[in-house]
């Protein structure tokens, strides 16, 4: 354990910082008002390391792991000698996603504003974006062989915008999956979400049944201006509820007035730059206006941390869908498609 | 590494120089041909740790002054070739290259300690931020890609018999060997270099090539371009070299336009094209850029080994080190802007 009195070196990081950009930049000029400035900017570098390090550091590791590799030097020496040629795409997300951490640590505002993150997100996701107008591409990805968010694999996903659309299969599968002619709908809309299609395509990319399932995708980065109406706490807090459990990271609760779990948002980091927002809101708290502030506070905080909020829900959950609105999730007339497990009523 | 001292203001420390005066104004007093001539105002305008650069006046016996500049190697740096670069200056300027006029030079230590180049002041901005902000420039940004195309034509013109010892390097090679000589091994610069490998274009001319043509390198006046400065990098090559390190994303300084944030690519060729009459590659330029991405990560890292290894202890080298990722964000959208799509 770590035997330091408080501040903690990050608290006291933070105070030095202050003090050069309170008392000592407005006091100097010339060249040594600059050097302050790049000083400010290194205490803020040295701040987010402390707080995002050991994370990335884990991350690192297990991505260099997965490469069969440990350290940096030996992934540029194997890019090198071609070693992982064959690997070439699993190599190259692992480079950009390293260099998107240290850029998370450096130099927050270089990661693009949220319009670049949201196309990186489904860059990177989706492992293509955008399609052209009136496109549908067949990308084959390796996020769909590898563990999602919750550890799950979703061999197919596909994103629709107005302009074209994007399906996203396991490497490999893209002819098979294009024969099914799913490719030929112009629009998600037009695919049928009847358990035939789903099944075909869960064979066709690997699985047994399946099911359809589609919706309404939507983002946003400019969150309602509403008050926050909730708390941030790491899922081990024992006031977290079951449901919050299997998310990333810390969740958002709001209590309802007797002080007990009223409401409640998770995120689905799907990758650095895309966190999927869910809120759910039990019976004593609807009415109230919680949710879209809950989804409006959980956005900021998404984009302060670098990466795009998205919201997905069903067309027939009215309920969700004016959630999303209010928080500033306007609908763009984005679909999201997603192979699910068969239902087993 | 002058270049990142250069690109911020506040670097003019007064420094008490008696034995630079006085080597200085002997020197001037035989270029000028005025026994009588004074050295005032001596003052050191970049603390890089390669080439100094000091600004002067010289007081003529009949009270008339000029604006002068002194370049000098380091004292007791190996030269580096003054020489050389005098003669480049001279043959740019035959070439219709602005640049600034010599007014002595030499290389030998006796004079001012190391090899020197004495020139005439040539009033403007070199600070990229004011070029691209200030609202005096407004007027003049519009024409700088253009003027660049035209400059850099101009010095793609110049015989490269008139600056024999110019190097011939393969760029390619040569970073290479630079970042392993750097012992920080980056596995996107080596995505980089297979790319660069992988999608190689052949040297369509070999010309005289700046090597460090960029926003931060030229003099701006509310005319435009009055001097391109800062020669030392100069060598034969390829002239997409050039062109392609102009467009490179940190000579933007934050700027959308991709010509030193100033201008667009089609400014830029139109003019290079038309006053060299040679057509520009697209795809050699976009390789060129790369190469120049690439080179300019490898080149963040120096600065701050220049920090870390104790030559120069600077915050400002050391921040830098942690801008290399910024420019392996920029390489990997050059190279690797994600997958393909199998269906078109």
């Amino acid at each position: 354990m770590n035997p330091h009195d408080d501040p903690s070196a990050a608290a006291l990081t933070e105070a030095v910082r202050e003090f050069l950009e309170r008392d000592v930049l407005p006091a100097t000029d010339g060249r040594v008002r600059f050097h302050t400035r790049v000083a400010i900017n290194v205490l803020g570098m040295i701040e987010r390391e402390l707080s995002l390090g050991p994370a990335q550091a884990q991350a690192h590791a297990e991505a260099l792991r997965r490469l069969g590799l440990s350290s940096e030097s030996d992934l540029a020496a194997a890019i090198r000698s071609g070693a992982l040629d064959d690997r070439l795409d699993e190599v190259t997300a692992v480079v950009r996603e390293t260099v998107a951490a240290k850029l998370e640590v450096a130099n927050p505002r270089y990661l693009g504003d949220g319009l670049d993150r949201l196309h990186t997100h489904l860059r990177h996701w989706l492992g293509h974006w955008p399609a052209a107008p009136g496109e549908v591409v067949v990308v084959g990805s390796p996020f769909r062989v590898g563990p999602g968010w919750d550890g799950r694999t979703r061999p197919f996903i596909g994103v629709a915008s107005p302009e074209g659309v994007v399906l996203s299969v396991p490497p490999g599968a893209e002819a098979a999956v294009e024969r099914l002619g799913l490719a030929r709908q112009r629009l998600l809309s037009e695919l049928g979400d009847g358990d035939g299609l789903g099944d075909e395509l869960a064979r066709t990319v690997g699985g047994g049944g399946g099911r359809l399932a589609r919706g309404c995708f939507r983002w946003s980065v400019r969150p309602a201006e509403l008050e926050d109406a909730g708390e941030w706490l790491p899922v081990s807090d024992p006031r977290v509820p079951s449901w919050l459990h299997p998310f990333n990271g810390d969740v958002l609760v709001a209590w309802d007035d007797e002080g007990k779990y009223g409401a409640g948002v998770g995120r689905k980091q799907h990758d650095r730059w895309g966190h999927e927002l869910a809120v759910v809101t039990e019976e004593a708290l609807r009415g109230r206006g919680i949710a879209r502030r809950l989804v409006a506070q959980a956005a900021r905080r998404v984009l302060a941390e670098g990466a795009v909020p998205t919201y997905l829900h069903d067309f027939d959950n009215p309920a969700s869908a004016h959630v999303a609105e209010a928080a500033g999730f306007p609908d763009r007339g984005w679909q999201f498609l997603v192979l699910l497990e068969k239902r087993t009523v | 590494m002058s270049a990142v001292s250069e690109r911020y203001p506040g670097y003019g420390a007064a420094v008490a120089a008696d034995d630079l005066a006085r080597g200085l104004r002997d020197v001037v007093a035989r270029a000028l041909g005025d026994a009588a001539v004074g050295v005032e105002g001596l003052r050191r305008l970049s603390g890089g740790a390669s080439r100094e650069t000091w600004s002067f006046e010289a007081r003529r016996a009949d009270g008339t002054t000029s604006g002068l500049v002194l370049r000098r190697d380091p004292p007791g740096a190996p030269g580096s070739g003054m020489g050389r670069e005098a003669r480049l200056l001279s043959a740019a300027a035959a070439a219709g290259v602005p640049v600034p006029g010599i007014v002595a030079a030499g290389d030998d230590p006796a004079d001012l300690g190391s090899s020197f180049i004495v020139m005439e002041r040539v009033e403007g901005e070199t600070i990229p931020r004011h070029i691209l902000r200030d609202d005096a420039f407004a007027p003049v940004r519009p024409r700088l890609a253009a003027q660049c195309g035209e400059a850099l034509a101009a010095i793609h013109r110049i015989p490269p018999a008139e600056v024999p010892g110019l190097e011939h390097p393969d760029q390619v090679e040569a970073f290479r060997a630079v970042l392993d000589q750097l012992g920080e091994p980056h596995p996107t610069f080596e995505i980089g270099f297979r790319w660069l490998e992988a999608h190689r274009v052949g040297e369509q001319r070999t010309v005289v090539v700046h090597g460090d043509f960029r926003n931060g390198n030229l003099i701006v006046g509310r005319d435009g371009i009055r001097a391109v400065l800062d020669w030392e990098l100069a060598h034969l090559g390829d002239p997409m070299e050039d062109l392609g390190w102009l467009c490179v994303k940190s000579w933007r300084f934050g700027q959308p336009l991709p010509v030193g944030g100033f201008g667009s690519y089609e400014q830029l060729l139109d003019a290079y094209e038309r006053a060299s009459g040679a057509p520009v590659d697209r795809a050699a330029l976009r390789w060129w850029e790369t190469l120049g991405t690439l080179k300019w990560g490898i080149m963040c890292i120096m600065q701050a080994a220049t920090h870390t290894s104790g030559a120069v202890r600077s915050v400002e080298l050391a921040a830098i080190g942690r801008r290399v990722c910024e420019v392996e964000w920029d390489l990997l959208a050059l190279v690797a802007p994600g997958p393909v799509p199998v269906l078109a």
